[in-house]
């Protein structure tokens, strides 16, 4: 049956990429002989932006057709995730950790990483032109931009104040800097987090955060506070934060909902001040978090990507932009139906537009979606939860599919925490082995 | 039939192409697949603690996701939600995609 030949020899192209840079060479030259052969037009893809959405974006162009030639530009020489960061702000794990690399991209999968920034393209021309003053000839293109933080909606702070009050809400160094002022503050201390608006990356993560926070805290500064002022009157896995905290941590952790005079007013960074309730609360932090308002990340708002929402609206069959021809928008920028805006998500979209644009390219029929998001937190090291969904599309939007997916049971015991605790070291082990590996 | 000058290239590509010029269609079944391997590994050989899924027979895959299906397996804490959303056709699919895998 056709169907085990195709497979095989797509995981066998895989392996004849890993022989070595030669023989990738030569099935390049030969795969744009045939094609020159044949007058097929060439295809060439370029992906901005060297996060999960972007890297598996150019890794499955490469495995789903090898005659595909893909240039990721990303300005950063590595990729610090933001998953899994949280876990070094508890203290049981290392940054380093959270670094990849675009070695396998470049060695394995023949994807061209280029160190640069796009600043713009034109889809009549098929240009697209980079910072340092180089141009890239594309016939498609995949933006995977991330996140932009809007600090222009929060009142008394700038994105030059993110040293002092730290967002970490991009990976690397910016969970440094908050853990560095963990480390230093004194027992006794409050930790403050101001929580972003709906939506956002990454909906469980502030919650995450003020759990490892505590678990800390705990550890090592026991008479410390942790306080969330959140204008949200709900949040991911809610329920299970809460028995969570209170099993862990007793009453270490103060949320405030919207409802409840959460929404940040204001704030001072230089002395680490927030106000809530129209600036008549005032809460003095030892260490100030402020997780801004958010839209597609930059590149997308100046190509004129995104609508009145800030984030992009997109065919979410194959991800194209409903805006532009031609340019695919995926991950954390994208609006993708009830899907959130998460890792897990921008690996599995960028998976559906690398399979649409190698269909496009081929003249094949697009594959119908299936898309999966799997989400692990750890509330504490040995305690894990979970949520799951999976996603089909119909009537022109992506839809989770009902009596599927949900988060872990409410009654699980002990153990079960502790297995998915496990899980979600394994999840990350996995999917940036999917991504970068 | 002579050959010219507008064959020769053809030749000649077809010589060097080898597997790169036959490009395989990307089917629903395989893009389902895929999906699987943002926990189970890029090449599903699980680097864990999920498990390798890459060595499993096609009746072996199709039997366990059944079991998370009907959730009744005690040995998953996340799986027995995700096999719902899928159909008996299309777990039998998935499972002889990933059992064919080299």
């Amino acid at each position: 049956m056709t169907e085990h030949s195709t497979a095989k020899a797509r995981w066998s192209r895989r392996n004849l990429m890993k022989i070595g840079g030669t023989a990738g060479l030569t099935l390049a030259l030969a795969g744009g002989a045939a094609n020159w052969a044949r007058g097929a037009a060439p295809k060439r893809v370029v992906v901005v932006g060297g996060g999960p959405g972007g890297a598996t974006a150019a890794k499955y162009l490469r495995r789903y057709d090898p005659d595909i030639r893909v240039t990721m530009v990303e300005p950063q020489p590595h990729y610090y995730t933001c998953f899994s960061a949280n876990w070094v702000l508890g203290g049981f794990r290392n940054l380093e950790k959270t670094k990849q690399t675009f070695d396998a991209l470049r060695d394995a999968y023949g994807v061209e990483v280029v160190q640069d920034r796009v600043v713009d393209w034109d889809t009549q021309t098929g240009k697209a032109r980079l910072a340092g003053g180089d141009t890239l000839a594309f016939d498609r293109i995949v933006v995977a931009p991330g996140i932009a933080l809007r600090w222009d909606e929060v009142d008394g702070m700038s994105e030059a104040d993110a040293e002092r009050v730290p967002h970490a809400w991009h990976g690397g160094r910016q969970y440094r800097i908050l853990r560095d002022q963990l480390e230093a503050m004194e027992d006794g201390g409050t930790f403050v987090m101001a929580a972003p608006p709906n939506p956002f990356r990454c909906p469980p993560g502030p919650y995450e955060r003020l759990s490892l926070v505590a678990h800390y805290l705990k550890e090592n500064k026991p008479r410390s506070k942790v306080l969330c002022l959140d204008p949200k009157d709900g949040f991911s896995k809610q329920g299970l934060f809460e028995q969570g905290w209170a099993e862990l941590y007793g009453d270490m952790i103060e949320w405030v909902p919207g409802s409840g005079g959460g929404r940040l007013h204001k704030v001072d960074p230089k002395t680490r001040t927030a106000w809530t309730q129209e600036g008549f609360q005032k809460h003095k932090a030892n260490v100030l978090n402020v997780v801004p308002p958010q839209q597609a990340g930059r590149i997308a708002q100046d190509m004129g990507l995104a609508d009145e929402s800030g984030w992009c609206p997109v065919d979410q069959r194959t991800f194209e932009s409903t805006r532009q021809a031609n340019v695919h928008v995926i991950g954390d920028a994208a609006i993708a139906g009830d899907m959130p805006k998460s890792g897990h998500a921008a690996n599995n979209q960028a998976k559906m537009a690398a399979a649409a644009i190698a269909a496009a390219f081929n003249g094949w029929e697009t594959p119908k979606p299936k898309l999966v998001n799997t989400c692990y937190s750890l509330i504490g090291p040995m305690h894990g939860i979970s949520v799951a969904a999976v996603y089909r599309y119909t009537d022109g939007r992506i839809r989770a599919v009902a009596d599927a997916g949900g988060v872990s049971p409410g009654d699980a015991d002990r153990f079960f925490r502790i297995d998915e605790a496990h899980y979600a070291r394994g999840w990350y082990k996995a999917i940036t082995d999917d991504i970068y590996g | 039939m002579a050959i010219g000058a507008r064959t020769w290239p053809i030749v000649l590509a077809g010589v060097l192409a080898g597997t790169a010029a036959a490009q395989a269609e990307i089917t629903r079944v395989e893009v389902m697949a895929d999906s699987c391997l943002a926990c189970h590994g890029a090449e599903a050989q699980g680097p864990g603690p999920m498990p390798a899924i890459n060595d499993l027979t096609e009746q072996g895959i199709v039997n366990k996701l059944m079991t998370f299906r009907e959730d009744e397996a005690k040995d998953a804490t996340l799986m027995n939600r995700h096999a719902p959303a899928y159909s008996q056709d299309e777990i039998r699919a998935i499972a002889e995609h990933i059992a064919n895998l080299e």
